[in-house]
């Protein structure tokens, strides 16, 4: 063998060698550094200690109100699965949500029980209201009492932030009022910019919720120059209603509009009755289109108008992981219409949580901490930005949406619309 | 406000509203006045069987005449329920002295009552359950310048039927009589040979198929709900009193003189007082006819 042979043998050899070596050296290094590593990442995660959030509520999952909210029990479940599945470490501390729903009936006595009891024995960090301010109101000395903060759902009105309360507050923006916030405010501007109506009729129930966007509605239309040519408010009837009366006042009148302020399975009531009775406005306009509404009317809910907080084409924050939820619990928007609400509440908590240990690390999981920041909230929610006012309430505002072909579609303001409004 | 009352599809709307409370309340009367006990499960079987009327009408399986079919079929198979309802939960109670068989049908009924709820709930969920003059292909009529869903005039005249029916029933049967001779006096009727038992369990099968009629037309008129039965038997029993509970057509009567007064003082005085007014109708009833409309 020549002697060049020899070193390219030798020097080829003396790379195999080094590669052979370094290669050994990798893969040595790399699981001894999974064998010192691992364990000390298993001991981190066992040293953590758990900081629980109890979250306590009731749900009508019977009565007259349990068409309306009784499933919210299957997306809270859904939720805190997916929550306390993505291990969330807040202030060196595992933080777990456990969410109590507790059955109120309907019963506003019922509610006023369990609250209590969700406040005083059972000691939840959170509360979160059930349906209709109507509840809400009585629910307000149970909080400002035992000093829990309590999150309004679905659950808004005027006299609830004029009283100087410090442990309530909503995403909500204050809908009673008359002006850009009022609950139908961008309802009435789509109807300024399509200039089509010249007469509205209102009905609506005596009740704090439906009295709010009524009153606010009427202010608003006659702002915009429509005549209101009929304006009653009725009271609830939640067991069989019938409206002949009303029906035979409004198709002597016939309005161009009948907005309509009371729950959605009533006023899919009144717009069926009223097709029996022949009288068909040019549009219906409904405050609310959630449980039966749209079952109960089928094709003559086509073309009536209402308002909601977030729709599918929606794409603040989160909204992928609201529709997976929504999946999991086997709930579907069109008929649980306020379950965003409840998604937006959730957001909050989580928010909350995080803002008071950055605020108050000394204390970051008190009910006095944690109310303090849900009073500061400015974050970011599936419906939008939310920035929680001084009062307590919020900013989340809503949007008019139509029903057209059996789907419901977002028809204003123009960059969330995904349908074009039809009118006469 | 109104422009010029259009008085006669007012007064139309009137009896059809006054129609439904009276048959819902005729089922719920002959039980209270033949087998002396308070039936409170009666409006939770009239929104059972409307939800068995509203499942079967929208079932796709089956053309239009078949449904039909099944849904009158719903008439008879509430009457054997009833049967044996009577004869399983009632008539142990009736083994006790009136007050008490009385105040125990109140509890049982009541019981009754809670478990259709929840076992609807649970099984068919909390919404409402309503269907459309259009999905059934009955058209609105105008008929001199009354406009009307064929539907509501289908409704009012079953109810006309109904009545007659009952009322031929129970002026020309056997067990009519045996009913009316119970209500006006038990322990006579006894004596006569009427066979209480036998009587009893077959009124409540007419209590209950009236209930049965009541909710398929009410599934197609508003609505039905689990939760909604139990202020249908409130109704049911304002109908009764208001209409007096001596003679079997105190709640026609009732019924259409409730569903009068809420229609036409809703239109004419308020409809906010509307509900008012009908319990100070009722009220002032009771004040000068402590017996009802109807006297015996």
């Amino acid at each position: 063998m020549k002697a060049s042979s020899k070193r390219a043998v030798t020097t080829i050899a003396a790379a195999g060698i080094s590669i052979a070596l370094l290669v050994v050296g990798l893969v040595g290094g790399y699981y001894a550094a999974i064998a010192t590593t691992s364990p000390k990442i298993v001991e981190k995660t066992v040293e953590l200690p758990t900081q629980t959030i109890k979250i306590g509520m009731t749900i009508s999952k019977s009565g007259p109100f349990a068409p309306l909210d009784s499933d919210y029990d299957k997306f809270n479940k859904a939720w805190q699965d997916w929550i306390n599945g993505q291990n969330m470490v807040i202030a060196n501390k595992r933080v777990k949500f456990e969410v109590t729903s507790l059955d109120d009936s309907s019963d506003a006595a019922k509610a006023v029980q369990l609250y209590t009891r969700l406040a005083t024995q059972d000691k939840v960090d959170i509360l979160v209201s059930p349906y209709s301010a109507f509840f809400g109101l009585q629910l307000i000395p149970i909080a400002e009492q035992n000093q829990v903060p309590l999150i309004m759902a679905e659950a808004s009105t005027a006299t609830m932030w004029t009283a100087g309360n410090k442990w309530i507050m909503t995403s909500m923006v204050p809908y009673w009022e008359k002006g850009l916030n009022g609950w139908s405010a961008t309802y009435f501007d789509m109807l300024e910019k399509n200039n089509w109506p010249k007469t509205i009729a209102f009905v609506g129930w005596d009740i704090p919720w439906a009295g709010d966007d009524h009153k606010s509605s009427v202010a608003l239309a006659q702002k915009m120059g429509l005549q209101v040519i009929y304006d009653v408010l009725l009271q609830p009837n939640f067991a069989n209603p019938d409206f002949t009366a009303q029906i035979t006042a409004l198709k002597g009148l016939n309005p161009d509009i009948v907005y309509l302020s009371m729950f959605g399975p009533f006023s899919a009531q009144f717009i069926k009755q009223a097709n029996d009775q022949g009288f068909r406005p040019k549009e219906w306009h409904s405050i609310e289109f959630g449980a039966a509404f749209l079952p109960t009317l089928g094709s003559l809910a086509n073309g009536v108008t209402s308002e909601i907080f977030w729709t599918p084409n929606f794409s603040f924050y989160q909204t992928d992981i609201f529709k997976q939820l929504l999946n999991q619990a086997g709930m579907d928007w069109r008929v649980w219409q306020w379950v965003e609400l409840r998604m937006i509440i959730f957001q909050m908590i989580v928010q909350a949580v995080q803002d008071s240990a950055i605020r108050n690390p000394a204390d970051s999981f008190s009910k006095a901490s944690i109310n303090d920041a849900l009073h500061k909230l400015q974050m970011m929610t599936i419906s939008g930005p939310l920035i929680v006012q001084s009062p307590g309430y919020g900013t989340v505002g809503l949007v008019p949406i139509q029903i057209q072909n059996g789907n419901i579609v977002t028809i204003w303001p123009t960059n969330l619309a995904d349908a074009t409004y039809v009118h006469p | 406000m109104a422009a010029a009352p259009p008085l006669a599809e007012l007064v139309l709307n009137s009896l059809l509203l006054g129609g439904i409370y009276a048959l819902t309340s005729l089922g719920f009367s002959i039980v209270f006045r033949v087998v002396g006990i308070l039936n409170l499960a009666h409006g939770d079987l009239v929104m059972v069987s409307g939800l068995f009327a509203y499942l079967v009408f929208t079932s796709d399986l089956m053309p239009f005449t078949i449904r039909l079919l099944f849904v009158i079929l719903l008439i008879p198979l509430f009457a054997a329920f009833g049967l044996a309802f009577e004869r399983v939960l009632i008539r142990p109670l009736l083994r006790k002295p009136p007050n008490e068989a009385l105040l125990s049908s109140v509890l049982v009924t009541l019981g009754f009552s809670l478990v259709l709820q929840d076992v609807w709930a649970n099984s068919f969920g909390t919404l409402q359950k309503s269907i459309t003059s259009e999905s059934l292909g009955l058209p609105i009529i105008t008929v001199a310048g009354l406009t009307v869903a064929s539907s509501r005039l289908l409704a009012l005249l079953f109810i006309v039927i109904a009545s007659i029916l009952l009322f031929v029933f129970v002026r020309k049967s056997y067990v009519g009589k045996a009913m009316r001779a119970i209500s006006q006096d038990r322990e006579a009727a006894m004596f006569l040979g009427v066979n209480l038992p036998n009587t009893s369990m077959i009124t409540f099968g007419l209590g209950t198929s009236l209930a049965a009629v009541g909710g398929i037309l009410l599934v197609i008129i508003q609505s039905v709900a689990p939760f909604s039965g139990l202020p249908l038997t409130v109704k049911a029993l304002a109908v009764i009193v208001l209409g007096g509970t001596g003679s079997m057509i105190g709640p026609l009567i009732g019924g259409i003189a409730l569903g009068s007064a809420e229609t036409l003082s809703a239109f004419f005085i308020d409809p906010y007082w509307s509900p008012g007014i009908a319990v100070i109708i009722l009220v002032a009833v009771l004040l000068l006819r402590p017996t009802g409309l109807v006297r015996r």
